[in-house]
């Protein structure tokens, strides 16, 4: 999984993950009615810089599924690609796995 | 075999030119003859139950197509066509494609086609090639110029239909509308308190990225050209504007929308697809390295 790009990084999120980092955080993306699936796969390659193939196959879960996980990290990474997803306009949530 | 040239040139805002292929006008005869033939045999019943249950007997058909047949061989005759004409042409084009599918029960040829049925189903690729041709033009498209940047070649309605959306944009994304929920997700799953949170910290943020992505938009449209990065800010701040109304719209995972003109949704309904198409060309375009 490739490292966050941190010079896209917000200086106001949170960098508190250093009292949580016994477990990584999990971020999702959850089906909705609205965006068009090749969107989305366009959307999870320019985010994370998957390929086609790899976030074809991610979008089809999203769809079928209902959710995928679309990458795992710290928790500052996880809500920057967070605020990513919902600045492409797709419904994404983090959690700690 | 196919020509890959234009056939429809606006060659000024709203006037079409029209220039045919060879072979063409004889194909078109062919093809009103074989379908008007099968209409007038009142024995052998043509109807089409449509995506929304209603139904079209063989004489409603027959009137159908007569007018969308005159419509045809109206637009053939004039130097220029308004876009108006040119969408009634392709509209009428439709119409003879669905009709002529109906006619030779052309959605099931399992059995095998017969002389009869393989005339229609020339008449229905003739007149579906035309009704794709047509809609094609309306639609516009994205170029991508030789220096590598890209010319947004949209309509005059659809950039009026941007203008509108992006400008009531700006204001109703700095609001509490719940047609913006959409574009505000929770991000913590199951956690309100760290929701809000990360909300508190991140809201003005996104709003403000919101607004700088549709006034890109509404740059990008009256723009001779953009270049890449811009294109990806056009593609986003449609999908906003996108989910905005398919929120307002209660689209669901299910829901074929099928616009009727007395639907008082119906100009809403019809800009979601618009957006739809559009946003669709910035995909294919961006999607294709």
């Amino acid at each position: 999984m490739s490292a966050a790009p941190l010079e896209t990084a917000d200086p106001h999120l949170a960098t508190d993950e250093t009292s949580e980092v016994d477990r990584p955080w999990v971020v999702l993306v959850w089906n909705d009615p609205i965006n068009l699936m090749d969107y989305v796969t366009l959307v999870l390659q320019k985010v994370f810089g998957y390929s086609k193939a790899k976030a074809t196959e991610l979008m089809l879960d999203v769809h079928l599924k209902g959710r995928a996980t679309v990458s795992s990290g710290s928790r500052s990474e996880s809500e920057i690609k967070v605020f990513e997803l919902h600045e492409h306009g797709l419904w994404a949530t983090m959690q700690q796995d | 075999m196919a020509d890959d040239h234009h056939w429809f040139d606006e060659v000024s805002p709203g006037s079409w030119s029209m220039t045919w292929p060879t072979g063409w006008v004889s194909d078109l005869a062919a093809a009103l003859t074989t379908v008007m033939d099968r209409l007038r045999d009142p024995g052998r019943e043509v109807w089409i139950v449509d995506a929304s249950g209603d139904r079209y007997d063989h004489a409603e058909l027959a009137g159908v197509a007569a007018d969308s047949a005159e419509t045809v061989m109206e637009s053939m005759r004039q130097p220029t066509l308004r876009s108006d004409e040119l969408a009634m042409l392709g509209a009428s084009a439709g119409n003879l494609s669905l009709i002529a599918s109906a006619a030779g029960h052309l959605d099931d040829l399992s059995s095998g086609a017969g002389s009869e049925q393989r005339e229609l189903v020339a008449a229905r690729d003739f007149f579906d090639q035309l009704a794709r041709r047509v809609f094609r033009a309306l639609d516009g498209g994205i170029r991508q110029l030789p220096d590598g940047r890209f010319a947004l070649d949209w309509r005059d309605g659809d950039r009026t239909m941007i203008t509108t959306l992006a400008t009531d944009f700006d204001q109703l994304v700095a609001g509490d509308d719940p047609s913006i929920v959409r574009l505000f997700p929770p991000a913590y799953g199951g956690d309100d308190e760290r929701s809000s949170g990360y909300a508190a910290m991140t809201r003005d943020d996104l709003i403000e990225r919101r607004r700088a992505s549709a006034a890109t938009l509404l740059a990008a449209i009256d723009a001779d050209s953009i270049d890449g990065d811009q294109l990806v800010v056009v593609m986003r701040a449609l999908n906003d504007l996108r989910l905005v109304l398919g929120t307002e719209l209660d689209v669901s995972e299910d829901h074929h929308p099928r616009v009727r003109p007395s639907d008082p949704d119906a100009p809403r309904w019809a800009a979601y697809e618009r957006l739809t198409a559009l946003l669709g060309q910035v995909i294919d375009v961006l999607g294709r390295d």
